[in-house]
């Protein structure tokens, strides 16, 4: 196996990754906690595949901030996910595992697509189908940028004024059902209770961690109260 | 009271209906409105309403107008509506939020605006302009 070119170009990748934190094996679930001047990063490497990471991230992101007031931003890919925030990540060896349990499942996913922008980007689709937003004319299309912010807005009427608007919870089901694969999300969570979790505090960014921490595609779910947030928070300047 | 435009969005609608049944409660109050590109109703509906009508209003050293950009420039402070202004805050951890905002610049001010389908102007503040944020119900003076 060590022959094959892959690997070969690979190893210093994974010699470093073991150096500066850990390589899981096949039993054990790695969670690397960094701190960097964007704030306190908790990188997690379930290898799941993004779709589920997504739903995982955001189950563990509701589940810690049930816990006491917290704001999350949250970034996934195939291998791995990330929680960000400004203070200090109340997860360790000792809380861990209850932290991925099993119970209350239902109602604890129920509440995280609730707390995030899951339904807001279900709900683009939606109304580019429906025909409640125009997506631009034969060769000059509108950007999904452009889309979501035009839907976004059609979304919070709905969610303002109508909430039981069928479109509404068309959107909510899709985040509901289609993202949540909860089948795959329960085997993961069995294996995780079965495996060792290990915790690692790199004084650095790994290799594993740097491709999640660079996406910019980010969810984020807050239980702080605005006013709170507000007052931790800076204007943006005109830049000179 | 003086409005510095936008009054009601354009045509007849149950707004006016509305304004109309406050209005009879408070004759005595005096309603100046510095149209705004949407006060578009027929004159005799402000008559019935008892709003007076202007291009631009001064007071001192105040000028009241819709748009800020319209404003002669003349040494008077302007006081101004029209776009929505909003900024955008950011924290520690990557957090950022847009808010709507009043505005006081050097020489103008903006007054916030609430609508649920226009969104926001963003406007990039020099640092020391103060700004204050709308949130919750409350005003958070942000510099």
């Amino acid at each position: 196996m060590s022959e094959d070119v892959e690997i070969r170009v690979l190893k210093p990748l994974f010699d470093l990754q073991q150096q500066l934190s850990h390589i899981p094996g096949e039993d054990e679930l790695l969670m690397e906690k960094i701190q960097t001047k964007d704030g306190y990063h908790l990188f997690v490497y379930p290898f799941e595949g993004r779709l589920v990471h997504e739903v995982m991230a955001t189950l563990l992101a509701w589940r810690i901030s049930q816990q006491h007031p917290i704001t999350f931003s949250i970034a996934m890919n195939d291998y791995g996910f990330e929680l960000l925030s400004d203070q200090p990540i109340p997860i360790y060896e000792s809380n861990a595992h209850a932290f991925f349990s099993l119970d209350n499942l239902n109602t604890d996913l129920q509440s995280s697509v609730n707390a995030t922008e899951m339904a807001r980007r279900k709900f683009r689709d939606i109304s580019v189908i429906a025909g409640l937003v125009f997506t631009g004319y034969p060769g000059k299309s509108k950007t999904n940028r452009h889309l979501q912010a035009s839907a976004s807005l059609i979304f919070n009427v709905f969610r303002d004024f109508d909430p039981y608007n069928l479109l509404l919870r068309q959107a909510f089901n899709e985040a509901f059902f289609y993202q949540m694969e909860e089948a795959r999300l329960r085997e993961m969570l069995e294996r995780i209770a079965a495996s060792k979790i290990v915790i690692t505090e790199p004084v650095r960014l790994t290799p594993f961690c740097f491709p999640i921490k660079v996406d910019s595609l980010r969810e984020s779910l807050t239980s702080e109260k605005l006013e709170d947030r507000i007052k931790k928070m800076q204007l943006q300047l005109e830049a000179d | 009271m003086i409005i510095v435009g936008d009054m009601f969005h354009s045509s007849a609608n149950n707004e006016v209906q509305y304004f109309k049944i406050w209005r009879r409660q408070f004759h005595q109050l005096q309603f100046d409105l510095v149209t705004g590109n949407h006060d578009i109703m027929d004159a005799s509906v402000y008559e019935e309403l008892e709003i007076l009508r202007y291009d631009a209003l001064t007071l001192e050293n105040i000028h009241f107008v819709h748009d800020a950009t319209d404003a002669a420039v003349n040494g008077l402070y302007v006081l101004s509506g029209h776009i929505h202004p909003g900024v955008r805050m950011f924290g520690y951890g990557r957090q950022s939020m847009r808010l709507p905002c009043f505005y006081f610049g050097q020489q103008y001010a903006v007054l916030p605006a609430f609508s649920h389908f226009t969104g926001m102007y963003m406007i990039e503040p020099q640092a020391g302009e103060p700004v204050f944020v709308l949130a919750d119900k409350k005003v958070f003076k942000m510099q």
